[in-house]
């Protein structure tokens, strides 16, 4: 008899996705699955549209992220324009970018992740959750709620709102920053950074404690892919992309515009999200992890100095040899989070943060646009081809999450394999199985452009495939 | 203290409005405090909520036969049904895609877009299958409360959680009520 | 003929005048009702069904029923309410919208009518059937699937602008605005004046080079004079202080001499500069040129100021030519003419009141535009007669009018006598029809002459003379090569890179357009004023203090 172990919805993840994990006669993983259960299809209904709605419709392909998607949709635009952003419209940009990975990073770490790391994985499902962990841990919670609206409230101060703003155009932005929104945003800059380096320490010492357990989770080869600039250093919002090997070596780099050249995107009959590889490579060689373990293994280096610090240690923690394991992306995602901060800082205080200079209007003067920036969970690709009036002929939509589907796949069927032994299935050991994914962060209502289902299933088949009984947990 | 037990759940939606609801900052933990509990919400591990459920907060449209049979289940569980968010609400930023027939929806997303290598639709019976046409929630069961927005202001949430919690049915209008 | 009488809102007597209709006398009284499809410039329609009132135990649209004595007006109950929230809900279920996106989201009388309503819901299907989106046109955007077939567009493109553009097709739920016979908005005969785009309540014409610039809150709104053209119709300018730019510009519905009535040029030309802006002061050596300070170029410009002599174009305003003439004391001279073939005898509203127009060599489409309007609406209306002189078939093609040579027109001067109330537009005239026109006293004459402020030029006694001398000072945004010939020493006072400053010695770099405070006169001798709404990317002169005792850089 085969078992069929249903994992549905995955919670404290974005979006929709269900794990079904097959065990043969003994009790040993035969097969899994991580369905991506979601489809919107922005690529076909942007049919039609005038070029400049496109920073405003595709934002809502995620409520978490809204910002990569607005900031990725205003560079493509920005070439169908075809004229030159001013230098501060860039600064702006990039301030709101880094206000959403502080955001994002901050809310995963504490909120989506932080139950396992704090009150552990096999805790009481009731309590394991942000809510168990304002109980457990009020000061901690308390800092958490700061980190991500310090991270909202940048976006708030410059763009006007949290979610889904309206504030990049073609040919810049909307908005430039007043005198006293900076000064309310700089002054909080050191408190913030101290909170996500009481995280820091969270991560290391669970790492610590389950140094074993922790480098054997889910940890398997890949290729990596983040965009860089200046010759290898980390970077978040305009660089050309990199794509190095399972051994750490730079395999190309290429600008953002040719990505088609590069990646190609496979579909699988049981999910909505696709599977992208480098094409050189092929499948399944060429498969790559992006996000922040993607990116601190494509990269040499990250840009300022705390940060640095902690970047520094971490290519340290498989011996100089790129990390592997998917609990890295953790402390990686931690160390991003400082980046963006002091990165915010350093826009800050720049001579033209404050200028008016900000829009650079006019005509449509191209049939076709790119946009790449990095995405909290990893390279984002907008892609829009327009008539000679600027409305939107075709789009193609590489998202972040998407580039990891394949990681995730090993991730749930390498964690599967190594808990579950025989038919007596703890709940602690699926919410291992969760929480491999969990390690990459997916947003997957951006990958798939386009209370759960049904609780946790056991269903037992025999070996004609007849439905034999099921037991359900609540 | 009494309890009043909240389950959400996000169908066709972006998750802006459940992050709206996080915006709600310190007032979430104020709310917590005078009772508020979050039972299944995809951001706790519960994956079904409780029968007798106070409040059961939909965000997105139902665009799949699981988002349907979702919706349904939390209609028969919760005493009160939320619509939260345009996509609840109204239908949303998704039923864009109703005017196009799945067929050539799938046929974009996964055969001709530019980077697809040798694609099909997925066809798996794991996953939903697309409606014809995104609805909005109250198409499908019984809505007593509507938060409109994309997303509803974080103000707005923490009105309408805070009124349902002191017993009193709340009322959006003014910067509270918005469309974008 | 009735005089005021009363009528009774909501149980209170009430003054009434005749003429209006209920809706005009609620809101004489401040009382409130709902509407979408009226507005203050156009005749009413009645397509929204918003406006309901009780009236006599009857549910009536008040925007089209004249306020009668002795009637009984109810504004608000429950009937009424549920009447309104039904047609607000099939207004808003009728076709696809999407607030989150759309760029006029709190800034949309439909919306605003949700908020009001207190809609939270919709309780009719929608989202169902595709609409067309027509970006066929260079400046406007048109998006079916917004459009609430109030038809102001119709009743702007064809009562205030006289364009008659626009139009319906087909029926029912299917009703779509049309252009021409269901032509791409950018091929039909659209002048692209932009009457259409200002009174629609939503985001169904959108202007595209303005979109998603600044939010409500973010926008000042400027009351000014359009300086495009000598017109000088009415403008608020929409500019946005955060990006130093100017969004949009709209006519005011209220204000002489075109009251809203605007055109392609002052609407949309006004915002795209295809020119070089100059921020540079520049001099130029041999072949080398050099960008160097402002105060340099201005210490050159003074040092030889004695020596030469300064010509200036129309563009400039009345204050720039008052400090040009204190600089240059009879040294100063226009570029182009200032003296018309024949002076005016018409102010623009008299178009309003003619029979017969005659326009010589003048495409009002192209040129003009707010006047074009004024004309066509007035031929339309079967009130006048048009004649158009030398005009190639083109121009104004929709209108009955009688294209004539000069030659056959100078022929058929009896048909001036037949008139009452004629009126001839021209720039330039031929002496036959100089000697024509002059001889007829009862005609109306309205001299179009090609630069802005070319009357301001006259009223400070600025006299056209050819360029000559071998020091030379132009000013100026419309200097043209074909002005100058090779002075040895040539200083450019301008605010774009064109054929000339790149003869000049020195070049100056000058504040422009929306720039410039100041006033300046239209073609009828009106004061208008301009006021500055963005600040200039650069230090750069300013005209009307130039070399002024206390130095105050812009």
């Amino acid at each position: 008899m085969t078992k069929k172990i249903t994992i549905s919805p995955v919670t404290r993840i974005e979006g929709h996705a269900k794990v079904t994990i097959h065990l043969d006669d003994e009790g040993r993983v035969e097969r899994t699955y991580f369905h991506v259960n979601q489809f919107r299809g922005y690529e076909k209904f942007t049919e039609g549209r005038f070029y400049d709605e496109l920073p405003m419709i595709t934002p809502r392909i995620c409520g978490i992220c809204p910002v990569s998607h607005h900031l990725a949709a205003a560079k493509a635009c920005d070439e169908i324009l075809g004229r030159p952003v001013p230098r501060t419209a860039a600064l702006l940009r990039e301030l709101i970018h880094m206000g959403q990975m502080i955001q994002s990073h901050a809310m995963h770490f504490f909120e989506l992740a932080g139950p396992d790391l704090v009150l552990g994985w096999d805790a009481d499902p009731a309590v394991r959750n942000v809510v168990g962990l304002v109980r457990a841990n009020p000061e901690l919670a308390l800092k958490a709620v700061k980190l991500r609206k310090y991270g909202q409230t940048i976006i708030e101060e410059v763009a006007g709102r949290r979610i889904h703003p309206s504030f990049a155009i073609p040919g810049g932005v909307n908005a430039s920053l007043s005198p006293g929104s900076r000064d309310r945003i700089l002054k909080q800059v050191d408190e913030m950074i101290a909170y996500i380096r009481e995280g820091v320490s969270i991560i290391l010492a669970f790492i610590e404690a389950h140094k074993e357990e922790c480098d054997a989770f889910a940890a398997f080869p890949s290729a990596y892919m983040g965009l860089v600039k200046d010759g290898g250093a980390l970077e978040l919002y305009d660089g050309i992309v990199r794509m190095a090997g399972r051994d750490g070596r730079v395999l190309d780099e290429f600008a953002g515009k040719y990505y088609l050249s590069h990646i190609a995107e496979k579909v699988d009959d049981w999910s909505y999200l696709k599977f992208p590889y480098f094409k050189p490579l092929g499948d399944p060689e060429g498969h790559y992890r992006v996000g922040p373990l993607g990116r601190f293994n494509a990269s040499d280096r990250i840009g300022t100095p705390l940060a640095q610090e902690e970047f520094g240690k971490f290519k340290t923690m498989n011996g100089g040899k790129p990390v592997e394991s998917s609990v890295y992306y953790h402390y990686a995602r931690l160390i991003e989070a400082v980046y963006a901060l002091e990165r915010a800082r350093e826009i800050l205080e720049d001579g033209d943060i404050l200028s008016r200079d900000v829009l650079n209007p006019g005509p449509v003067t191209n049939e076709e646009g790119i946009g790449v920036i990095e995405a909290p969970r990893g390279t984002l690709f907008h892609h829009y081809w327009v008539d000679e009036r600027g409305t939107v002929k075709k789009a193609n939509l590489i998202v972040a999450t998407g580039h990891n589907n394949w990681a995730m796949s090993q991730a749930v069927d390498n964690v599967a394999r190594g808990y579950i032994q025989g038919h007596d299935i703890p709940e602690g050991v699926l919410n291992r199985v969760e929480g491999a994914i969990r390690c990459y962060d997916p947003c997957l209502s951006c990958s798939t452009h386009a209370i759960g289902r049904m609780p946790v299933v056991v269903e037992v088949y025999d070996h004609e495939g007849a439905f034999v009984a099921s037991r359900e947990r609540a | 203290m009494k309890t009043v037990k909240i389950a959400s759940t996000w169908c066709e939606g972006c998750s802006g409005c459940h992050m709206s609801f996080l915006d709600m900052d310190e007032r979430l933990v104020e709310l917590i405090g005078k009772g508020l509990e979050l039972t299944a919400t995809p951001i706790t591990d519960l994956k079904i909520p409780p029968l007798g459920t106070d409040i059961g907060i939909i965000e997105g449209s139902v665009a799949t036969d699981h988002h349907e049979e979702e919706v349904k289940e939390l209609r028969k569980r919760c005493k009160l049904i939320v619509a939260l968010g345009d996509c609840a609400v109204f239908g949303g930023i998704h039923t864009m895609r109703n005017y196009f027939t799945v067929e050539e929806l799938l046929e974009r997303g996964y055969v001709s877009t530019e980077s697809t290598v040798n694609g099909t639709p997925p066809t798996s019976p794991e996953l939903g299958k697309l409606l014809p046409k995104v609805l909005a929630v109250n198409e499908v069961v019984k809505v007593d409360f509507y938060i409109p927005g994309c997303p509803p202001p974080a103000d707005a949430i923490y009105h309408v959680l805070n009124e349902l919690i002191e017993g009193r049915m709340p009322k959006l209008e003014g910067k509270l009520l918005h469309y974008d | 003929m009735d005089s005021k009488f009363t009528i009774t809102l909501n149980g209170k007597e009430v003054e009434a005048l005749p003429d209006q209709t209920i809706l005009d006398v609620a809101r004489s009284h401040g009382v409130h009702i709902p509407a979408l499809c009226n507005h203050k410039a156009l005749v009413p329609r009645g397509s929204c069904r918003l406006c309901v009132v009780e009236e006599g135990g009857r549910v009536r649209a008040s925007c089209t029923t004249p306020a009668e004595r002795g009637m009984k007006i109810v504004t608000d109950s429950p009937r009424l309410r549920a009447a309104r929230e039904v047609v607000l809900q099939l207004i808003f279920t009728g076709r696809n919208h999407y607030c989150m996106y759309c760029e006029v989201s709190g800034n949309c009388e439909l919306q605003d009518l949700g908020y009001e309503f207190g809609m939270d819901h919709f309780t009719f299907p929608t989202y169902e059937n595709r609409f067309p989106v027509d970006n066929s046109h260079e400046f406007i955007l048109l998006d079916h699937n917004r459009c609430v077939l109030c038809g102001r567009c119709i009743r702007a493109c064809a009562d205030l602008a006289g364009h008659n553009v626009l139009t319906e097709k087909s029926r029912g739920y299917r009703t779509l605005i049309a252009a021409d016979l269901d032509i791409p908005l950018g091929f039909s005969s659209c002048v692209s004046c932009g009457s259409c785009v200002q009174v629609c309540p939503t985001g169904a014409f959108i202007e595209k080079r303005s979109a998603y610039q600044g939010k409500k809150e973010q926008i000042k709104i400027v009351r000014m004079a359009c300086d495009m053209c000598p017109v000088g119709c009415a403008v608020d300018v929409h500019g946005n202080p955060e990006t130093n730019s100017v969004v949009k510009i709209h006519g005011d519905w209220d204000a002489p001499p075109t009251f809203g009535l605007m055109c392609r040029t002052g609407r949309y030309l006004s915002l795209f500069d295809g020119h070089t802006r100059l921020t540079n002061a520049k001099f130029r050596q041999d072949s080398k040129v050099l960008d160097i300070a402002l105060e340099g170029a201005l210490n050159l410009f003074a040092a030889r100021m004695d020596q030469g002599t300064a010509y200036v174009d129309g563009s400039l305003y009345n204050e720039e030519l008052a400090r040009l003439k204190e600089l240059f004391p009879g040294q100063l001279f226009s570029l182009h003419p200032v003296t018309p073939p024949l002076p005016s005898t018409a102010r623009i509203r008299d178009l309003g009141e003619a029979d017969l127009f005659v326009l010589f060599r003048l495409d009002l489409d192209r040129e003009y535009g707010a006047l074009g309007s004024l004309v066509k609406k007035r031929v339309r209306s079967g009130a006048a007669r048009l004649v158009l002189v030398d005009g190639s078939p083109e121009v104004f093609e929709k209108l009955p009018a009688e294209r004539l040579s000069s030659k056959a027109f100078l022929a058929r001067l009896d048909m001036l006598e037949g008139a009452a109330a004629a009126v001839a537009l021209y720039r330039d005239l031929g002496d036959k029809e100089k000697e024509a026109l002059e001889k007829r006293e009862g005609l109306r004459r309205i001299w179009l002459h090609g630069e802005t402020n070319t009357v301001g030029l006259a009223r400070y006694g600025i006299e056209h003379a050819p360029v000559k001398g071998d020091t030379v000072f132009l000013f100026g945004g419309n200097l043209r090569e074909s002005d100058v010939g090779n002075p040895a020493f040539l200083v450019c006072f301008t605010p774009y890179e064109n054929g000339v400053t790149k003869k000049a010695a020195v070049v100056v770099p000058t504040l422009k357009g929306f720039e410039k405070n100041g006033t300046l006169f239209n073609l009828e001798g009106e004061l208008l004023t301009r006021a500055a709404v963005v600040t200039p990317p650069a230090p750069l002169a300013d005209i009307a203090k130039l070399l002024s005792p206390t130095p105050e850089k812009r």
